[in-house]
C-alpha cells in the first residue's frame, strides 16, 4: 500500500474516479426493456451470471444449434488481465477499455444472460477475433503484464477457462426437446383409472384429460393420494410434458427474473417451474385464446410473470 | 435468432408491462429496494451504505482466513482498497471489479452475496501479488549483484553469452532447471515468514511512500544450489530472459511461495466454494481438476493457441477459437 486510503477522503475519491457515465447510461430503461425483448444479437456484450459467479462475454452467434443457446467469447472490463492472447478494445459501450480472449470462446446456455451492456461495432468485433485483419486504432494485442500483476492475469485466466466450460457444460442440464406424450406406454387401462382417480380427486373431466396428456401436473399432496389408492407409481409422476416453444422461450433472458425469483423462493429449478406454470396457466386460457409459437407462450409467460410479481 | 414472430409493419414499442427492470435500474428513486445500487448510481461511486455492506463481508472474510491478517488489517480498509485500487503512484482507478458487482446485483442481498465471492477473489489475489511483487523485486537485485549477468532493464543474460532475447519459456526450461536440484522453502516456513511479515511495521520511505518494512525471506537452496539452478537455466535459455520469466520458472518448482495458489492444485480447491452455483448439481472436483491442468498445462498462454495438442484437447472440453464463427455472426446495424 503506497497511500493509506481514508473514508475522509471518499468524496474526493468519487469525484477523481466516478463510475463511468456510460455505465449508468446502460441502465437506461429504453434499452434495457429492448435489449431483453429482442434477445441477444451478435456484437453485444452481456453480464453472463449463474447466480453465484458473471463475467463479462461478447456475443458472436446467438441460437447456434439450439434456440436455447448462444456462442459468447470472454471478456473483462479489467484490462490489467490481459494476457498474450487476449485482445484490448479501448474504445467500449461501457465507457472503459476491455479485454476480450478469442481463445475462449464456447457455447453456453442462453438463460445465463443476465445485463446487456451495449454493443461493439460490426468492424470492432471482426478486428478482435480476425487476427489476419490489418490492425486498427482501438483494437490492440494484449500483453502479459511484467510485474505482479502478472500472477493474477494467470490464474484469473486459467479459472475463467474453467468457468466458460463449466458453462458450456450447462447445455447438458437443459431440458429435452420434443418430449412425448406423458402418458404414452400406459395401458388403456391404467389411463381409465387415472382419469377416475383424478375425478374422485375434485377435478373437472377437462383436468383429468389435461393431467393424461401432460398439459397439467397434480400436487405433490394428491400424486400421493393416487399412489396410496393404488396407481402405479410411474403413471402419477409422469410428469408435465412441456411443447418445444414454450422450452425455448422460457430460456431467454427476459424471463431471467421471474424464474430467478422462483429459483430463491422455491429452491427449484426456476425456468422449469415457469415453464409449468405457464403450461397450467396456458390450459385455463385455452378456451379464449388461439394461436401457438413462441409469441404466444410470451404472452403466457408474462401473465404468469405478472400474477408471481402480485404475490410478493 | 430465430423464433419470436414480428410484424415488420408494426414499429417495436418498448413494453415495461412485459419487463420489469432490475431494482437497481430505478435510479429515478421510486420502488428504491436496491439501495446500495442507488447509492452507487446516484454518487457515482460507492457510499456508506456500500461499505456498511462490503465491511461486513470483509469481516467474514477475514475472520474465515485468519492467514489473510497480514495483509489487510481492518475490514473496513480492505472495503476501501477493494473499491479504489491504488498502483505504485497511489490510487489508480475505481476497481473493474467493483463496477462488475454494481452491475450484476439487483437487490441489496444480491450485492452483499456477489460481494462475498468478489472480495475473496481480489482478497486472494492481493495477496498473491504481495508475494509474487517481492519475489521479483528479490530475483531483480539478486541478477543485479552478481557480476556473472549483464543486463539492459528488463532483460539479463549471462556475460559472454548472447544477449538476444531467448524465447525460451517456461515449459521449456523447466526440464533443465529440474536436473539441478534447490532445497526450496517448506510450506511452514513460508507461512512462517508471512506471520513474521505481520509484525512488521508501516514504514515512509524516502519518497514519501508507505510500505512494510522489507523482510529478508527464507533462503532458496543450501549453499550455492540456487545460484548454480540460475545458471543453469540462463545457460538454457541461452538469450535475455525477463525476471517474470525466471519468477515463474521458480513458482512452477515451488507453487505455495505464492499466496495460497498460483500453480498448487489447492488454488482450485480455494475456488471451489467460489464457482459452486445453484445450476450445478456437482459436488466433486475432478470435473474442474482436468479442466484446469489442461488450461494450466502451457504456463504463458503466449504458445497456447499454436499448440494442436493443447487446442484439441480443449476444443473437446468445448472451448472454441472465435475466429471459428467469423461466417456465422449476423449484425443488424447496430445501436448501442
Amino acid at each position: 500500500m503506497n497511500e493509506a486510503l481514508n473514508m475522509n477522503d471518499l468524496a474526493s475519491l468519487r469525484e477523481r474516479f466516478p463510475l463511468p457515465e456510460q455505465i449508468v447510461k446502460l441502465s437506461d430503461d429504453e434499452y434495457v426493456g429492448k435489449t431483453l425483448q429482442k434477445g441477444p444479437k451478435s456484437g453485444q456484450i452481456w453480464l453472463l451470471d449463474d447466480g453465484e459467479r458473471a463475467e463479462y462475454a461478447l456475443v458472436l452467434v446467438p441460437g447456434e444449434c439450439d434456440d436455447r443457446a448462444v456462442v459468447v467469447t470472454a471478456m473483462s472490463n479489467d484490462v490489467t488481465l490481459q494476457t498474450d492472447d487476449s485482445v484490448v478494445i479501448t474504445d467500449t459501450p461501457m465507457g472503459m477499455p476491455m479485454v476480450i480472449w478469442p481463445s475462449l470462446t464456447t457455447v453456453v446456455p442462453v438463460r445465463l444472460l443476465k445485463v446487456p451492456c451495449g454493443e461493439l461495432s460490426e468492424q470492432v468485433v471482426r478486428h478482435a477475433i480476425d487476427d489476419e485483419l490489418e490492425p486498427m486504432p482501438g483494437v490492440e494485442k494484449g500483453r502479459l503484464s511484467l510485474t505482479e500483476r502478472r500472477v493474477t492475469a494467470i490464474s484469473e485466466f486459467r479459472w475463467r477457462a474453467v468457468l466458460f466450460i463449466r458453462w458450456h457444460e450447462m447445455l447438458e442440464k437443459l431440458p429435452a426437446l420434443h418430449q412425448e406424450d406423458a402418458a404414452e406406454g400406459f395401458s388403456v387401462a391404467d389411463k381409465r383409472k387415472l382419469f377416475d382417480a383424478v375425478m374422485d380427486l375434485g377435478h373437472s373431466a377437462q383436468e383429468a384429460a389435461a393431467v393424461l396428456n401432460g398439459s397439467l401436473e397434480l400436487g405433490v399432496d394428491e400424486r400421493k393420494r393416487l399412489i396410496d389408492a393404488g396407481l402405479p407409481d410411474s403413471l402419477v409422476n409422469q410428469g408435465m410434458s412441456l411443447p418445444d416453444d414454450l422450452l425455448v422461450e422460457v430460456e431467454q433472458p427476459l424471463w431471467r427474473r421471474a424464474a430467478d425469483r422462483i429459483a430463491e423462493q422455491e429452491h427449484a429449478d426456476g425456468r422449469m417451474e415457469l415453464a409449468k406454470r405457464a403450461k397450467v396457466e396456458n390450459f385455463q386460457l385455452a378456451a379464449r385464446h388461439g394461436g401457438d409459437g413462441r409469441s404466444r407462450w410470451a404472452k403466457v409467460l408474462h401473465k404468469v410473470s405478472k400474477s408471481e410479481d402480485s404475490k410478493e | 435468432m430465430g423464433g419470436r414472430e414480428t410484424s415488420k409493419s408494426t414499429a417495436w414499442k418498448p413494453r415495461f408491462d412485459m419487463y420489469e427492470k432490475p431494482k437497481h435500474l430505478d435510479i429515478a428513486g421510486f420502488n428504491p429496494r436496491y439501495s446500495i445500487g442507488e447509492e452507487i448510481a446516484e454518487r457515482r461511486g460507492p457510499g456508506q451504505r456500500t461499505f456498511a455492506a462490503l465491511g461486513v463481508v470483509a469481516r467474514g472474510i477475514l475472520h474465515r482466513n485468519s492467514q489473510w491478517g497480514w495483509r489487510f488489517e481492518e475490514s473496513e480498509d480492505c472495503a476501501l482498497e477493494f473499491c479504489y485500487l491504488q498502483d505504485i503512484d497511489g490510487v489508480a482507478c475505481l476497481n473493474p471489479r467493483f463496477i462488475k458487482l454494481y452491475q450484476t446485483a439487483s437487490t441489496d442481498e444480491q450485492f452483499r452475496a456477489y460481494a462475498s465471492k468478489a472480495l475473496k477473489q481480489w482478497m486472494m489475489n492481493v495477496v498473491a501479488e504481495g508475494d509474487y511483487g517481492r519475489l521479483l523485486d528479490r530475483l531483480d537485485s539478486q541478477l543485479k549483484r552478481d557480476d556473472k549477468y549483464d543486463s539492459e532493464q528488463p532483460w539479463y543474460w549471462l556475460k559472454g553469452g548472447p544477449s538476444k532475447h531467448s524465447d525460451a519459456t517456461v515449459d521449456s526450461l523447466k526440464p533443465v532447471a529440474d536436473q539441478h536440484p534447490v532445497d526450496w522453502p517448506s510450506r511452514e516456513d513460508v507461512e512462517l515468514d508471512h506471520q513474521q511479515r505481520a509484525q512488521k511495521r508501516w514504514v515512509r520511505d524516502s519518497n514519501g511512500k508507505i510500505h512494510k518494512e522489507k523482510g529478508r525471506g527464507k533462503k532458496f537452496g543450501k549453499g550455492n544450489q540456487f545460484k548454480v539452478w540460475m545458471v543453469a537455466v540462463f545457460t538454457a535459455a541461452d538469450g535475455a530472459l525477463v525476471v517474470p520469466t525466471v519468477a515463474d520458472l521458480v513458482v512452477a518448482s515451488c507453487p505455495y511461495l505464492i499466496g495460497d495458489h498460483s500453480n498448487d492444485p489447492q488454488y482450485m480447491r480455494e475456488l471451489d466454494e467460489v464457482t459452486e452455483n445453484r445450476y450445478s448439481d456437482k459436488t466433486d472436483t475432478t470435473f474442474e481438476e482436468v479442466a484446469y491442468d489442461a488450461v494450466a498445462e502451457d504456463t504463458r498462454y503466449a504458445a497456447m493457441i499454436n499448440d494442436p495438442e493443447l487446442v484439441e484437447k480443449l476444443k473437446r472440453l468445448g472451448l472454441e477459437r472465435a475466429k471459428a464463427y467469423l461466417n456465422n455472426m449476423r449484425f443488424d446495424g447496430s445501436e448501442r
